[in-house]
Formats: structure tokens, C-alpha cells, sequence
């Protein structure tokens, strides 16, 4: 995983292969990180936003330079999150078999309603996005890797005034376009 | 705010949830995966079809160009394990072949990965297809014998699986129950012993990390069964009732159930069932409502079970419960005797004191109080087992007191015909015989005989409980024809004469006897009702149907007098009298009657139950004849599907309701789907009777009735020749069905346009049913006009 900050780039270039393998990457890492913890305590309760910061830490260790713009890492990790749970989404939903070791049968159905929902968000951030990427990228890194306010404007490059101003009117045009769906 | 999706933009909704959870807990893919077209073994990857617990599946084609063949392939990551040991229990699993098991194909190792080919089953989980299909409780069960069955199958061959829970168990597209990954788990090896069951699904032992046996996969199935008697196939603690599945199931019946999913998983492996078989048996016990041995409930448990499972077996017992006072007399004085002859003997009398105590204590205390379901519920008692109990330690027991052990195996025989258990009692019965061999002992012989007439009796074996029965006759003229044991001879070879030709002599000979029977028992003596009762469904099946309804009349008034009104031979009585009302016109009478049996039914017998649902049969047909023709078939249809929910698709009370539902359709020119009611009875019966047995041959004329009337004529008469000829081969000349078929042959035929055939076959029809009916009876005005063309 050493050319992980290569595979940024090109990521950011546009390269949809690089992207998918900082995606896998990034899955990767959080689920050893995820063992371990769950390992640790014995049971499933973590932190999913300390697991990001410490994906973070250990793929920008991991890197050439052994130095990764933090920011900017964290933006992309939001948007790799997103499609990580976007696959996993789907993946649930048309598996007919499978289902997850570690999961009582009530996180099944829970689990299962939760990719429902997020294949129908998915769809509304998708439409969001040809009124303001900026919009989606607040999102994402609000929702998809919870980062916190100063957090997200600090990934975005943009004051934090302008986050927030950003991520509830994000929320609105949301809730506009889930609505129109339902109704339409 | 309205829609769901939106809410996951709400703090922590989305990173703290389900989905992200399992996102997570979802193990390692391989590192880039396996990509399409990679080859492991003669297999070629298609693409990934889900990940489970242990890996990752993918669907894989052979490539060997040999055949085609599809087959699931599981890769699990492997670090280290005796490569050896691996091949040899693969190779073990691989000859497994069982119909509920998905076959392990192939399997081997590739760069520290273990990979299996299984047998690709297209299919959905079994506590989803639970959920969807909205299956009952039984019919959960009955999904989870065919796990039983399989998990059984492999435990015989010191396989086990262990790793069961829904994921694994598929029902597959043909509807049958299909487990996954067999024994995968110990393949996988100590390594990532942690990794090779789901936490949520292990057994004690497993979780404990120690030495696991089948009763872990026990304790897993048991964890399967709980789910599945959830209506939403959630998890919950063992045991928690969940009211919206089992708001249909009687409470007692919720305690056995629950008794059941404890022992399979008690926390002690020593305390659940001795092994997934027992488990099995006692989820079949319970579904056939008998005594489930995980509960430790008493006799009271017991004896409403038995109830419950056999309605009419308490009437039996009820009659027979003065004789048996009379048997438990005659062996004290049986024993009385033996002990002054064997006074040397003291221990071995002491002995035989002690099972003749045990054995009339079980008489007075538990046959007595069987007999009476309003009385008995207190007495700790438990018959099935005691009856068990007796037959087995009779042998050795008894083994110098021939007599004494014959007669015991006979009332022992006759309280299981009693139970319902006849196969037992056919047992008891060959027992007993080999002891009487060679005794002299008349009274002995008329008892075998008498009991095992009336036993060969209820298993239809007509011909042969008419030699036994003729036997004991024989052997109890010496008594005098006023001996009890004379008059229960005389009562039941008539009875069985009628079952043999339906003919009006049998009426007569039982009319005959009743003087006598009132005369030296009693008016309200059992002997007296049981024989009243026969009169009246004998009067009634040869259509003196005004006869009928005076005896039964006078039958229900003594038997509410001897037994009360909630007893069950008060309560079926009620109910047949309601079946007379209805022949004869008198419908309000009969609703109300009907409506008063089965209320009763309900309360003694619990709905649905057999009896229960029996009412409620009568009960369509009243409303049928009333003209209320949709409120009929929908409590026919309600009937049918509760009698197939408690009793199983093949089971002749599920034909009746699909022949009665068929009759109502009829009636309503829905044909085709009449025709589809039969032919599914039609099946039922098959598989249950011989080929020339009577319902059989009347469902075949029925069917061709219907076919008929659909103008498919060709089929019809396929059909009714095909009745005629069994009929003509199986049946008495004098039965009425084989007039009956004729009758129907001939309608068919007057349709064809074959009008000589017709009346020829009109005339057969007639010779036998005049015998029967008399010539105003609509089915002889019938013959008569199709007779004059």
C-alpha cells in the first residue's frame, strides 16, 4: 500500500481505476483498524470517526513521503466512505445470501432498511450535485466520515461559516428532492 | 422531513448504524479479490455472488471441459493448518449426500487460501421465506424437521456442522430445505477458530472454546427454531412468546413448545435432548399433538394432550371404564388366588402384589379419569408413560404368570386402541396371544378375541375383527346372552357386519339387542349408549335418516344423563345430531344444535383441533344447505387450510374438506376449480388407501360428476369407468358407492350418446341401491328416469 498518496493524486485526477483502489484501500484499512478495536474490547461499539483519523495515520505513515495532506485525505476518505457504503448497500441488497458474522438477526432487517435508504439518498446527492458539488462535498464529509464542522471546512478549504451556510442548504435541497421523488 | 432517507443525515445516524456496523464486520475480501475467469482447481470464477461469515462466495463454472456444471465457491483466507487433515475430512463431507444438504464438490488450497466448491443453491434464506410466506407455526416446524433430518443424517456419520443459523439454510427453488456449508467450519481449522461460527450463533461450548459434539449443533438448531417462531424471525431470549404468531396456539400448547426450545438450549450440553433425533421426535410429538417429553407438565398435561389428539378416544374409554372396574376386581381375586397357591413363594407374590397394585391403581386412578376430561385434570398421573412402562416390565415381571400377564396385556391393548395408538395396541394384543397359547383358559379367549375384534375394527380391517368377533360370540354362549361380555360380542360383530356390507340386516341384528342390552345394564349403562349411538350412524348411512335422528334424540339425552354435557361422546352426539337436522330440512335446528356442539367442542378440545374442525365442517354444510353459499365456502376454505396447518396435506380429514369445498363449488358451476379440489383429494386418498377403497372410488365418481358437467367427457368417463371397475373388484355387491358409481358411469354415458351403455349401467345401479333407498329416493327417481331414456 505504499503508493497510496500516487494513487491520491490520481485519483484526484480523475482516474476512475486509482479511485476505485484508494476505495478498497481505505476499506481495507478500516476493517483491520475495526478487528482490532472490536478485538480489543470484545464487542462492536466503536468509534467511526476516530476510524477514519486513524486510517488517516496509518495510510499517510504508509506513503512514500511518509507525509499526506491531511485535509485533503480527509475530503477524499469522506467521498471514498460514501461509495464504500454505497457498494456495501447494494452488495446487501441483491446478496440473497450472506449477512454479516457478527450481526443478530434485528441489525439484519435494521442494516438492510439503512441501504435502502442510503441508495435512495445516493440518488438525491446525485441530483444535488448538478445544482452544487460544494453541497456534496459538505455532506460527505459531515455525514459519510463524520467529521465535525471545523473539520469539514478545513478538508473543503472553505471558511466555516460557509460549511455550515453550505450543509443546511444541502439539507433543504435534500429533503426537496426526496419529497418530489416520493410524490412524483 | 417525511422520507426515511433523510434521516440519515441526522449525527451519528449513518456511522453509528446497522449498516455501517455490518459494513465493517463483513470479513476480508480476498486482497484484490478473485477476478473473473481466475481458475481454482477445474473451476473458473464467474463473479462474486455475497460474502459471508467465513468469506467470500463466488459463482464458479467447471473449466475442465468435461461437463458443464455451476457450482458456489466459498474462499476463506487461511493462515497455516494440517494440509493433510484438511483433505482427508473434505473427502469425508464430499461422499456426504443427503437430499437437505448442499454437496461439498471439491476444494483445495491456492496461496494460503482455502476454497470449496459446493453444490450452487438458488434460493432464500429460511427465516426469510418464514417472513414472507407468512408461514403458521407448524408449518415453521415442519421446515425445521427437514433440518432435523439433515443435521440427524450427518450426526450418524460423526459429522458435524457447526455453524448453523439462518444464513446457511436456504429453501432452495423447488421449496426444499437446503443447508450450506456443512461442516466448513472444522475445515477451516483451530487457526481462525474465532472466525469459524457467527459469535451470535455459538454454542456455550464453542464460545467456551472447547471439544464441541452434536449437541452444539443442537443448541444452534434450537437457536434456529427460536427465530423461527418469531413472526418477524428477530432474535430473542429462548422462550419469549411472541403474541402475533402465537395468538392461534393454546396455551398449554405454548408451554410445551417453549419446553421444547429450553432443553435443545439449555446452557449444560448434558441437559439438552440426547441428540438432534429426540429433538426432532418431540417437535413431531407436538405437532401431533401428543405429549412432547420435554415437558414435565403431569398427568393433566398428558391427558389433555391425548384429548386434544383424539377426540373420540375418551368416549371409548368412557364405555369401557365399567369393565374395566370389573377387570380390576377379578384381578385382585386372580392374585388372591395365585398367592395362596404360591405361599412359599413369598417374595415373587410380594412382587406380583406390587405390579397387580400398581397396574389396578392405574386403572381406577388414570383410565377413570381419562375418561371424564372435566374431572381429571388434577391427578398427577401420566398414562402414556405408565402404559409404556407396564408393557415393557411385563415381560420380565410376569414372566412365571402367563394368565396374569395376558390379561394385563390386554387391558393394556385396549387402553392404547382407547389413546389412539393403535400399532401399540396391535402389539400388546400379539403379546398377549403368545402367552395364551398354551392356557386353557376360556375367559381369557373371549377377552382376546372381544378386544382384539373391536381393535381390528377401528383399523378397517373388517373381515378379520368379524372372525374374532364371531370367536368371542362362540366362546361366550357358555356365559349366557345376557353375560356383559355376550352383549359387548353381539354389539360389536353387528357393528362390523354393517361396516362390511352397509346392509339393513346388521341394523335389525343391533335393534334386536338393545331390549336386551337396556334390560340387563341399565338404560344409561355405556354398553347401552355406545350401541344407540352406532344405531343411529348406521340408520343414518343407509339414509332412514327419520329413525336416525329418534335414536340419536335418545342417545344424546342418555349420554348427557350419564356423562354431563360437555363430554365428548355428549358433544359429538350433539353433532351428528345436527348432521340429521340438516338432511332433514330442519335447518334452524340444526344450526343452533351444530352451533352448540361446536362451542362445546372448542372448549373441551381447543380450536383449531380436530373435533373443533370437524364442527366447523358440519356447520359450512348447514350453511350450504341454507342457501348462504359464500359464508360456506369460506369457512369450507377456512376449514381446509386449518386442517392442513394441524394435520398435514395428506391426511383423510384434508381430502374431506377438499370434496366438501368441491361440492359447494359445484353447486355454484365453478367447475374447474371443483375439479382441481378433487384431483388434489383424489391424491390424498391414493396415497392413504388401497386401490379399491371406498372414499377413493366415490372421490373417482365424484370427479367424473364434475368432469361431466364441465362437458370435458371423455375424461369423465375415464373417470367413472375407472370407479365402476374398482368398485366392481373391491366393493361388497351390495354397497351403496358401487351403486353409486354405476349411477355415475351411466349419466356419463347417457351424455356421450351412448344410450344403451346408459341404461345397462342405469340398471346396475339400481339392483343396488333399491336395497337401500326406497323408490321415492331422489337417486332412484333419477335411475328411473334415465332408465326410460
Amino acid at each position: 500500500m505504499g503508493d497510496i498518496t500516487v494513487l491520491l493524486q490520481r485519483a484526484r485526477d480523475g482516474e476512475q481505476g486509482a479511485w476505485d483502489d484508494v476505495v478498497a484501500l481505505i476499506y481495507q484499512d478500516l476493517k483491520l483498524i475495526a478487528r482490532r478495536v472490536i478485538g480489543r474490547s470484545g464487542s462492536a461499539t466503536i468509534n467511526p470517526t476516530g476510524l477514519v483519523h486513524d486510517c488517516y495515520l496509518r495510510l499517510s505513515k504508509a506513503g512514500p513521503t511518509g507525509v499526506l495532506n491531511r485535509d485533503h485525505f480527509l475530503a477524499l476518505a469522506a467521498r471514498a466512505m460514501r461509495q464504500l457504503m454505497l457498494n456495501h448497500a447494494r452488495d446487501r441488497l441483491a446478496a440473497k445470501r450472506g449477512g454479516g458474522a457478527e450481526h443478530t438477526e434485528g441489525d439484519e432487517i435494521e442494516a438492510n432498511a439503512q441501504a435502502e435508504d442510503l441508495i435512495e439518498l445516493d440518488q438525491a446527492l446525485r441530483q444535488l450535485a448538478s445544482v452544487d458539488e460544494r453541497m456534496v462535498q459538505v455532506v460527505e464529509c459531515r455525514v459519510f466520515a463524520g467529521l465535525s464542522e471545523a473539520e469539514t471546512a478545513a478538508a473543503l478549504e472553505m471558511p466555516l461559516r460557509s460549511s455550515q451556510r453550505l450543509y443546511a442548504a444541502a439539507r433543504e435541497r435534500l429533503a426537496q428532492i426526496l419529497t418530489d421523488a416520493k410524490t412524483s | 422531513m417525511s422520507s426515511r432517507a433523510l434521516r440519515l443525515l441526522e449525527p451519528g445516524r449513518l456511522l453509528g448504524g446497522a449498516l455501517f456496523q455490518s459494513l465493517l464486520a463483513g470479513q476480508a475480501e480476498q486482497d484484490d479479490g478473485l477476478a473473473p475467469g481466475t481458475r481454482l482447481g477445474v473451476f473458473r470464477i464467474v463473479r462474486k455472488i455475497g460474502a459471508g461469515g467465513m468469506g467470500v462466495v463466488y459463482l464458479a463454472e467447471r473449466d475442465d471441459g468435461q461437463y458443464q456444471q455451476q457450482v458456489a465457491i466459498k474462499c476463506v483466507s487461511q493462515s497455516g493448518g494440517d494440509s493433510s487433515l484438511f483433505r482427508r475430512e473434505r473427502q469425508i463431507l464430499a461422499q456426504m449426500r443427503h437430499p437437505h444438504i448442499a454437496r461439498l464438490i471439491d476444494g483445495g488450497e491456492t496461496a494460503g487460501t482455502l476454497w470449496f466448491a459446493m453444490e450452487l443453491i438458488e434460493g432464500v434464506r429460511i427465516d426469510e421465506h418464514a417472513r414472507t410466506a407468512e408461514l403458521s407455526v407448524p408449518a415453521r416446524i415442519r421446515r425445521l424437521l427437514e433440518v432435523c433430518d439433515a443435521i440427524s443424517f450427518a450426526h450418524e456419520r460423526l459429522l458435524l456442522h457447526r455453524d448453523l443459523k439462518p444464513a446457511n439454510v436456504l429453501i432452495d427453488s423447488d421449496g426444499r430445505v437446503k443447508l450450506l456449508d456443512f461442516g466448513i467450519a472444522a475445515l477451516v481449522g483451530d487457526v481462525e477458530a474465532s472466525r469459524a461460527y457467527s459469535p451470535a450463533w455459538a454454542s456455550p461450548e464453542q464460545r467456551a472454546g472447547e471439544d464441541v459434539g452434536p449437541a452444539s449443533d443442537q443448541y444452534q438448531l434450537g437457536l434456529l427454531l427460536n427465530v423461527m417462531l418469531r413472526a418477524d424471525c428477530r432474535s430473542a431470549a429462548p422462550g419469549e412468546i411472541d403474541p402475533q404468531l402465537w395468538l392461534a396456539i393454546p396455551p398449554a400448547r405454548r408451554a410445551e413448545l417453549t419446553a421444547i426450545l429450553l432443553r435443545a438450549t439449555a446452557a449444560a450440553a448434558t441437559a439438552r435432548y440426547s441428540s438432534v433425533a429426540a429433538l426432532r421426535d418431540d417437535l413431531v410429538a407436538w405437532l401431533a399433538h401428543r405429549p412432547v417429553a420435554a415437558f414435565a407438565g403431569g398427568w393433566a398435561y398428558a391427558l389433555r394432550t391425548l384429548l386434544r389428539r383424539n377426540p373420540f378416544a375418551s368416549a371409548a374409554a368412557a364405555i369401557g371404564s365399567l369393565l374395566l372396574v370389573a377387570i380390576v376386581v377379578f384381578f385382585n381375586l386372580r392374585l388372591k388366588d395365585e398367592r395362596d397357591r404360591a405361599q412359599a413363594e413369598a417374595e415373587r407374590a410380594t412382587r406380583a402384589a406390587e405390579t397387580a397394585t400398581s397396574i389396578s391403581r392405574f386403572l381406577q386412578d388414570d383410565v377413570f379419569a381419562f375418561a371424564d376430561p372435566n374431572t381429571s385434570q388434577d391427578v398427577d398421573f401420566k398414562v402414556g408413560a405408565l402404559l409404556k412402562r407396564a408393557e415393557a416390565s411385563l415381560g420380565t415381571r410376569l414372566a412365571d404368570r402367563p394368565a396374569i400377564a395376558a390379561e394385563l396385556l390386554i387391558t393394556i391393548g385396549r387402553s392404547q386402541r382407547g389413546l389412539g395408538d393403535l400399532d401399540a395396541a396391535q402389539r400388546s394384543f400379539a403379546a398377549a396371544k403368545m402367552r395364551l397359547e398354551n392356557l386353557a383358559d376360556a375367559n381369557l379367549q373371549l377377552q382376546w378375541h372381544l378386544w382384539h375384534g373391536e381393535l381390528l375394527l377401528a383399523r378397517s380391517q373388517t373381515a378379520d375383527a368379524i372372525d374374532d368377533l364371531q370367536q368371542a360370540l362362540t366362546i361366550a354362549q357358555a356365559l349366557g346372552e345376557t353375560h356383559p361380555l355376550y352383549l359387548e360380542a353381539a354389539v360389536r360383530l353387528a357393528v362390523a357386519r354393517f361396516d362390511q356390507t352397509q346392509g339393513a340386516a346388521a341394523v335389525s341384528e343391533l335393534s334386536a339387542l338393545l331390549p336386551k342390552i337396556e334390560a340387563t345394564l341399565g338404560q344409561d349403562a355405556p354398553l347401552t349408549i355406545f350401541a344407540l349411538n352406532r344405531l343411529a350412524i348406521m340408520l343414518n348411512s343407509i339414509e332412514r335418516v327419520t329413525e336416525a335422528e329418534t335414536v340419536r334424540s335418545e342417545h344424546l339425552l342418555r349420554a348427557q344423563r350419564a356423562y354431563g354435557a360437555e363430554h365428548s361422546t355428549t358433544l359429538t352426539g350433539r353433532l351428528n345430531r345436527a348432521v340429521l337436522l340438516r338432511k332433514l330440512g330442519r335447518l334452524d335446528e340444526a344450526a343452533a344444535e351444530a352451533a352448540r356442539a361446536s362451542a362445546g367442542l372448542r372448549k373441551v378440545f381447543g380450536h383449531p383441533s380436530i373435533a373443533s374442525l370437524h364442527a366447523q365442517n358440519v356447520e359450512s354444510n348447514i350453511l350450504r344447505d341454507s342457501g348462504r353459499l359464500d359464508a360456506a365456502i369460506a369457512l369450507q376454505e377456512q376449514t381446509l387450510a386449518a386442517r392442513i396447518e394441524l394435520l398435514g396435506e395428506v391426511h383423510d380429514d384434508v381430502a374431506f374438506s377438499l370434496s366438501n369445498l368441491a361440492g359447494s363449488l359445484t353447486i355454484q358451476s365453478r367447475y374447474s376449480e371443483a375439479s382441481a379440489h378433487l384431483q388434489r383429494a383424489l391424491a390424498i386418498r391414493a396415497q392413504l388407501y388401497p386401490a379399491d377403497h371406498v372414499d377413493l372410488i366415490t372421490n373417482l365418481s365424484t370427479l367424473a360428476d364434475v368432469e361431466r358437467l364441465r362437458g370435458r367427457l371423455a375424461i369423465a368417463e375415464a373417470y367413472a369407468s375407472d370407479a365402476v371397475a374398482r368398485a366392481t373388484s373391491g366393493l361388497a355387491a351390495d354397497r351403496p358407492e358401487r351403486g353409486n358409481a354405476w349411477y355415475r358411469y351411466a349419466q356419463v354415458l347417457q351424455a356421450i350418446g351412448k344410450a344403451d351403455a346408459a341404461k345397462s349401467a342405469a340398471e346396475s345401479a339400481r339392483a343396488v341401491l333399491i336395497r337401500h333407498y326406497p323408490p321415492s329416493h331422489p337417486r332412484i327417481v333419477a335411475i328411473d328416469a334415465l332408465l326410460r331414456g
